[in-house]
């Protein structure tokens, strides 16, 4: 039996393809856009193609709701446990930074103990580490990159008014590697935060869009005071988790 | 009585939606009879003293985001919603029982509250109680003493009548009917399943407040309690026993707010009781029928266990009751965005559920319907930690 989990997200859906010997056979995603329900349909049927037909199908993300024959559609939150579990077996925490919230999550065999979750607002999550970016016209890759500079610091969490506080920066003459290492830090000082209220135990798995980045690790493990380890393919923990889901449904 | 005059209708009030409305029209049928009524804000207002005085108080706290722009025209973006559309409906006459009210009394509970009021009384006329924000100290119970004194004054003054003892001591036996039989009729859902859902609970209790003849009322929530046991005791309940069982805690809600429940219902379980204003927080106890009735009206008021208060005991005391009497398997505590008594105290709730094994959540919204999804997903994120 196969199965196929989509984590269908603010920015990205990702999705993931499962086999019976419960190996990750291919993890794909799409950018979001305005259409999920495109960027869903497209992600869907590249994965039917290589699955053959009768892979179960499990949805979890905002867009669970999309996603037509869908078996099971967990939340995000008990996907990322279980995907964390998957990739990195004993883990106990996870800090999921997705584009529009941030998870910190406790789990025990890749179940949810408790977790924590910002409310509302965009402030401390993905989006605002990216509008960030684009402001300074930098990509995320590009922050792995940046050596021999101290953070600029900054003050707003918000990814609105973080710009027209980035915009003073650079009109004080502040280089925008500086301001891109601050926004890393302003954004692992309100993970950290998150973290520090589900008692978080070493290591932390860091999942979600930013997995890989690890300047993000290195500055988030400094600010919470727990080792937080990059999650290598950490971005589809959620679609992974959704499809291990789908296989014990 | 001179100041009492009618107003033409507003035609917005045709958008009411069908409960309130019938409360509306009741009220235009009392005022029509020629008697007064007062708004007020919160569960501390001493509503016997109004009808005692013939009076008919109606609850004012706003709980939809129509006006809250109106309201930010004047009051800061960051204030809690709860004010800030309370005031809008006020000034903009949106609100049938704001517009009909003749006084409307609040107490200086938060300070977003309290100077809302300053500004209200621009358009209305107020009357502040001076609420103290503890409740053991013996000049806490002096102070709200002589308030209640000083309400009964005003409210005689203001109508031109007078309140006896004997008519406060009928008002109260009259109330502590009603939240008897409130009571009953939500410590039904200890039952499992319970025999309604959290929302219907939610919608009697909230809807209970704009019926204003009581024994019209007695009636009908006789006629309620009934049919629940009857629903109960046939099984033919709308909640299924597997699902989870949910208390909420926080700040009041209704109206707009029902999106938590909705998020929590949603997802597998069932809101068996809620702690707050609109909930056991008003039904719990009752006033005492056997000593001097402003004495007894003092001692009830005052113990309410609302996070205005520095320390407060009293709303640990009953969450945790309501925990083991609903068999709870887990509470949720709804704070408004900007309410700093209930956003501060929230920790501590987290830190005494955690130390009795009890799981817990706090999710902080408002009243516009943005984060519904979010609350969805927490929610039910919640829950599957449940089982
Ligand atoms: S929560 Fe407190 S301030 Fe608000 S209505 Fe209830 S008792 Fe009054
Ligand atoms: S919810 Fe909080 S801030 Fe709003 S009126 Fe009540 S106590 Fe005040």
């Amino acid at each position: 039996m196969n199965a196929i989990g989509l984590d269908c997200g603010s920015s990205w859906c990702k999705g993931a393809w499962l086999d019976k010997n419960l190996n990750a056979r291919e993890l794909i995603s799409r950018p979001a856009g305005w259409n999920l329900k495109k960027a869903i349909e497209e992600v869907l049927e590249t994965l039917r193609e290589l699955t053959g037909p009768g892979a179960i199908v499990a949805a979890t993300g905002y867009g669970r709701g999309l996603v037509a024959g869908a078996k099971l559609r967990p939340t995000e939150i008990g996907c990322h446990a279980k995907g964390a579990e998957f990739l990195a077996s004993g883990t106990r925490s996870v800090i999921d930074i997705g584009g529009q919230d941030t998870k910190a999550i406790g789990a025990l065999n890749g179940k949810v103990l408790t977790f924590q979750m910002n409310d509302r607002c965009a402030a401390g999550t993905g989006r605002f580490l990216e509008k960030s970016l684009e402001r300074l016209s930098l990509n995320l890759e590009d922050i792995d990159l940046i050596t021999g500079v101290s953070p600029a610091s900054v003050a707003s969490l918000c990814a609105v008014f973080a710009e027209s506080e980035i915009m003073s920066l650079l009109f004080q003459g502040v280089s925008r590697e500086s301001i891109a290492l601050g926004v890393v830090e302003a954004l692992a000082e309100k993970a950290a935060s998150l973290l520090s209220k589900i008692k978080p135990l070493s290591p932390v798995a860091l999942t979600g869009g930013l997995c890989q980045c690890r300047t993000l690790a290195k500055t988030l493990s400094k600010a919470s005071g727990v080792q937080v380890i990059n999650l290598e393919r950490g971005r589809h923990a959620g679609a992974i988790g959704a499809a291990l889901l789908a296989l014990s449904a | 009585m001179t100041r009492i005059h009618f107003k033409a209708l507003p035609e917005t009030f045709e958008s009411f939606g069908e409960a309130r409305r019938n409360g509306f029209l009741a009220v235009k049928q009392l005022k029509d009879q020629g008697r007064g009524v007062v708004g007020t804000f919160c569960t501390y207002t001493p509503t016997e003293i109004f009808l005692a005085g013939g009076l008919t108080p109606v609850g004012l706290c706003a709980t939809s985001d129509e006006t809250v722009s109106e309201a930010e025209k004047t009051l800061p973006r960051n204030l809690c919603p709860l004010i800030k559309s309370s005031y809008g409906f006020v000034v903009t006459d949106k609100c049938p029982y704001a517009y009909f009210s003749d006084l409307i009394v609040g107490e200086t509970t938060c300070d977003g509250k309290k100077k809302m009021y300053e500004l209200l009384a621009r358009h209305k006329t107020v009357h502040v109680m001076e609420l103290p924000q503890t409740q053991n100290l013996i000049y806490a119970k002096k102070l709200w003493r002589s308030e209640i004194l000083r309400l009964k004054n005003a409210v005689e003054e203001l109508f031109e009548l007078s309140i006896s003892d004997e008519a406060i001591s009928l008002a109260i036996k009259r109330r502590n009917v009603e939240r008897k039989l409130l009571k009953d009729l939500y410590e039904l859902s200890a039952l499992s399943p319970p025999p309604m859902t959290g929302l219907q609970q939610l919608r009697i209790l909230f809807g209970s407040q704009f019926k204003f003849n009581h024994t019209d009322k007695v009636e009908e929530l006789k006629q309620l309690i009934s049919n629940l046991k009857e629903t109960a005791q046939t099984n033919q309940g709308p909640v299924p026993k597997t699902h989870k069982r949910i208390v909420i805690t926080g700040c009041p809600m209704g109206g707009a707010t029902e999106k938590v429940v909705e998020a929590i219902e949603g997802a597998g379980a069932v809101v068996v009781a809620f702690e707050n204003c609109t909930g056991a927080k008003q039904y719990d106890r009752l006033v005492d029928e056997t000593i001097e009735p402003i004495s007894a009206l003092t001692e009830y008021y005052l113990a309410i266990g609302c996070a205005v208060m520095s320390p407060n005991p009293n709303r640990f005391e009953l969450l945790e009751r309501l925990c083991h009497q609903f068999k709870a398997d887990g509470v949720v505590e709804m704070t408004l965005t900007a309410c700093q008594p209930y956003g501060v105290e929230s920790a501590s709730v987290r830190e005494f559920l955690n130390e009795r094994g009890i799981k817990f959540m706090s999710v902080e919204t408002d009243y516009s319907s943005s984060d519904s999804e979010l609350l969805k997903t927490r929610a039910a994120a919640f829950i599957e930690t449940l089982s």
